[in-house]
């Protein structure tokens, strides 16, 4: 299950690299490597040269970053250590398939100083008038947001009436339709491109592109919002099959707001196509020094944060400003917290277990880090030792294909704390006030021995 | 009309957008009374300060080629009579720029041919 969505992640990074640095080996819109050349630099031996090299080490980095998966697979029983090689397996790939890139993109600008091959100005700015005035006019208004989050709202509003639902996700969907909402308000802001000298061509593409987008965030914040609806209702339904079909929302909705973002992109790439094949006036200028590796932007006399890619979809950070240095650091910084957290919690829910004393006060206590549980003797309305435990959904906890431990909600017994070892019966079944507690060890025989404990304790 | 603004240039960012939108309303790329983008939106859109782009928008207030409106923003200006002042102005420039083409050696009719070209360039209508 985790390995199919562990499976199905990787599966999109490595299209999207593929189909983002691929195309690059070829000239196109006057750049190659992310370089602007002129066309007749194309046929430069030191190109092609460039070009065949960039092909090989980049295909030994895919070929080499599927191998480095295998690991992945096998370590399908170990889920903690398959979590952590997960990430670490994404981190060192994110790295190294952009190195062919950043050889090749190098190699072209070397080239292209040592033979003087510049095109368009440099060090030029362009503004054309009237898509700086009306660039956004024709984009989605931003008040069509209310639906989004009108969606999320009510979600909230509807789980906060059950005081037995969980909070998290009607939150989490909120958190979503912000996200988008912010993140077409900064791509209005992104500054319009000047494609050609011809005004009514420069008007015309920045309006399209800017409609595609602006309906496309908000259509995902719309999308996201049922889907957090379906995954909400899923885990309400305490259904045995609910497994299945939560893989196929997943799926779904990753799948679906993909297509989404690569069918605009294609949109917009060929209405400029189209337009800009039939015009004359196409003006080029020479940012290339601002790009560093390529695909990075450092710009300090660009004061705009977000500018739009030379590279693959969307928009980059321009990391000259300080609020694009807070955004990079930022980043950096939750991005290796996230690791590192991650993989602390769950290497220590790996190596450590449960751990039940009965202390001389008539307590039970059962000591496992975050999960934590004290109850009295006393409180004990029903002790027994049961083969199997009912199904049921996590609310707050671990659980994994071995281990069940935190909070749960079981089917007929309701609210439960679970601190199991799975498929390892027997388990020692405590019914306190309102609440259920199961508890076993790796060794039945030591399970045996603490329900025998326990029982001398209620007795007493 | 497209701006362009070349940042090594000695002359001023604020001076050139102000010298290409003259240029622009004089040789019929910008029309009488077609609105501008507000000093904000240039700003943004050519990654400048703002105070660049107002500073440049006042000089063009004041010169009387555009009109500023709280309500509207900024707008190309309608046609203004001849200015006695300017006359006066032109002259001195005039004689600074004939005098340096003198010295280049550039002769009074190539000077004259070349005025000609470019005044057919410009297509505002009074």
């Amino acid at each position: 299950m985790l390995l199919v969505i562990y499976l199905v992640t990787i599966l999109i990074c490595y299209i999207a690299m593929l189909t983002t640095y691929m195309p690059q080996a070829k000239y196109h819109n006057g750049m190659l490597f992310a370089v602007m050349l002129p066309s007749q630099a194309m046929d430069h031996p030191a190109i092609r040269e460039v070009q065949a090299q960039f092909k090989k080490q980049f295909r030994q980095v895919m070929i080499g970053s599927l191998v480095a998966l295998i690991p992945l697979v096998l370590l399908y029983a170990q889920l903690a250590y398959q979590t952590i090689y997960f990430l670490v397996w994404l981190t060192v790939f994110a790295v190294v398939i952009v190195i062919p890139f950043r050889r090749a993109f190098r190699a072209t600008l070397a080239l292209k100083r040592e033979h003087d091959w510049f095109v368009g100005m440099k060090r030029v700015i362009h503004s054309d008038l009237r898509v700086a005035q009306l660039k956004n006019k024709r984009s989605a208004p931003l008040w069509l947001f209310i639906i989004p989050f009108a969606m999320s709202f009510s979600l909230i509003g509807w789980a906060a009436s059950d005081p037995t639902r969980d909070l998290g996700l009607p939150i989490a969907s909120l958190i979503m339709s912000v996200i988008f909402f912010l993140i077409s308000l900064s791509m209005r802001k992104v500054k319009g491109k000047v494609y050609s000298a011809n005004s009514e061509v420069n008007l015309s593409l920045n309006q399209a592109k800017r409609r595609l987008w602006s309906y496309c965030w908000l259509f995902m914040a719309i999308l996201e919002n049922v889907h957090f609806l379906l995954i909400d209702q899923l885990m309400m339904n305490e259904n045995l099959e609910w497994k299945g079909v939560w893989l196929v929302v997943t799926l779904l909705f990753t799948a679906i707001p993909l297509g989404i973002i690569l069918t605009v992109n294609h949109r917009v790439k060929m209405s400029e196509q189209d337009i800009l094949a039939n015009d004359g006036k196409i003006i080029y200028s020479d940012d290339d020094e601002y790009w560093g590796n390529g695909f990075t932007y450092h710009n300090p006399n660009d004061s705009s944060v977000f500018v739009t890619k030379r590279v693959g979809i969307g928009f980059t950070i321009n990391s000259a400003t300080s609020v694009g240095k807070v955004f990079v650091w930022g980043s950096a910084i939750v991005f290796a917290a996230i690791i590192v957290g991650v993989s602390f919690l769950l290497i220590r829910s790996e190596l450590t277990s449960p751990v039940l004393t009965i202390t001389a006060e008539h307590n039970v206590h059962i000591d496992y880090p975050m999960y934590s549980y004290d109850f009295k003797v006393d409180d004990i309305e029903q002790l027994s030792l049961v083969d199997s435990i009912p199904k049921g959904t996590k609310t707050n906890g671990e659980a994994t294909d071995q281990y069940a431990r935190g909070n749960f909600r079981l089917k007929e017994l309701g609210r439960s704390k679970l601190y199991v070892v799975k498929n390892n019966p027997p388990y020692i079944q405590i019914k306190l006030k309102d609440l259920y507690v199961f508890y076993n060890e790796k060794d039945p025989a030591q399970t045996k021995k603490w329900y025998e404990r326990l029982q001398i304790q209620v007795q007493k | 009309m497209v701006i362009s603004l070349e940042l090594d240039s000695e002359t001023p960012l604020y001076e050139q957008l102000r010298n290409q939108i003259v240029i622009g309303i004089a040789t019929g790329q910008l029309e009488t009374d077609e609105k501008l983008p507000t000093v904000r939106q240039l700003a943004e859109d050519l990654g400048i300060n703002t105070m660049t782009v107002n500073k440049a928008y006042a000089l063009l207030k004041q010169e009387g080629y555009i009109v500023i409106d709280r309500r509207h923003g900024a707008k190309v200006g309608t046609r203004t009579a001849e200015d006695p002042k300017h006359a006066a102005h032109l002259e001195e420039q005039l004689q600074l720029m004939i005098a340096e083409a003198t010295i280049k050696g550039v002769d009074q009719p190539r000077f004259q041919a070349l005025c000609s070209q470019i005044f057919a360039r410009m297509t505002y209508q009074h």
